[in-house]
């Protein structure tokens, strides 16, 4: 992991408490495994440039 | 609070029913966070019985032009990573591009640039997340500012979990920005 290191935000809506963690080792194998497994295809991003009709 | 309506000409309006409406209205703020430079964003205890329907608001831009995506959550921050999420939408670019998927880890929530002036926003119904036996559904859309990427998703769980939490998080890198939770009032 690179610096700074990744933190994960908690915010307990029933509190209002906000707390700053790093982000633990199970936690960033699942980040990867699910950025690993989605199927999400944004190919077109970003887009080319667009030519305004004539 | 029930909601009155037979109020008539003449009818005294007592103090409480005043104050009721004025804190009470159909959308009602639950929380609200503000974030730099986090890998996830954990919003515990923002759903409960209390309502059955919810309005997530995510203004985001990130160390790098990704996506956001959510993951439902029980108990304090225990995320549902298995492959639940299904999703039926489109995105549009230059031309309308079907991004339907099944069994994914994740719901997609936004698309986002790198640009903090050019925030991307979006607006997501979930429904009935915290009710047990019922699959948890939502709609969403989004714009993200840097590219005019825009998307549609309706999207639902395979699972019948009642669940507490919702978990924003990027496919890479880190997010800065604000995620917010409303909930429609039940009568």
């Amino acid at each position: 992991m690179s610096d700074p290191k990744p933190t994960i935000h908690h915010h307990d809506c029933l509190t209002g408490e906000t707390t700053l963690r790093e982000i633990t080792q199970e936690e960033y194998d699942e980040l990867i495994a699910a950025a690993n497994k989605s199927t999400i295809d944004l190919s077109q991003y970003p887009p080319a440039e667009q030519t305004p009709d004539e | 609070m029930a909601v009155k309506s037979n109020f008539t000409d003449g009818t005294a309006l007592p103090a409480s029913d005043i104050n009721s409406y004025l804190t009470n209205g159909g959308l009602v703020y639950i929380a609200s966070t503000t974030f730099a430079g986090a890998t996830g964003v954990e919003m515990s205890n923002c759903f409960s019985s209390t309502y059955d329907n919810y309005e997530i608001h995510t203004t985001v831009y990130g160390s790098a032009a990704i996506n956001t995506q959510f993951q439902l959550m029980t108990g304090t921050n225990t995320k549902d990573t298995s492959a639940v999420y299904e999703r039926i939408g489109w995105y549009w670019t230059t031309t309308f591009t079907n991004f339907n998927a099944s069994a994914q880890p994740i719901w997609f929530n936004a698309n986002h640039g790198t640009t903090a002036a050019q925030y991307s926003n979006s607006q997501t119904t979930i429904f009935r997340p915290n009710v047990s036996g019922v699959r948890t559904e939502s709609r969403g859309q989004s714009y993200a500012g840097d590219s005019n990427l825009i998307t549609y998703a309706n999207q639902f769980t395979t699972s019948t979990t009642a669940y507490t939490g919702l978990y924003l998080f990027p496919a890479s890198g880190n997010i800065t920005g604000t995620i917010t939770v409303y909930g429609y009032r039940k009568p």
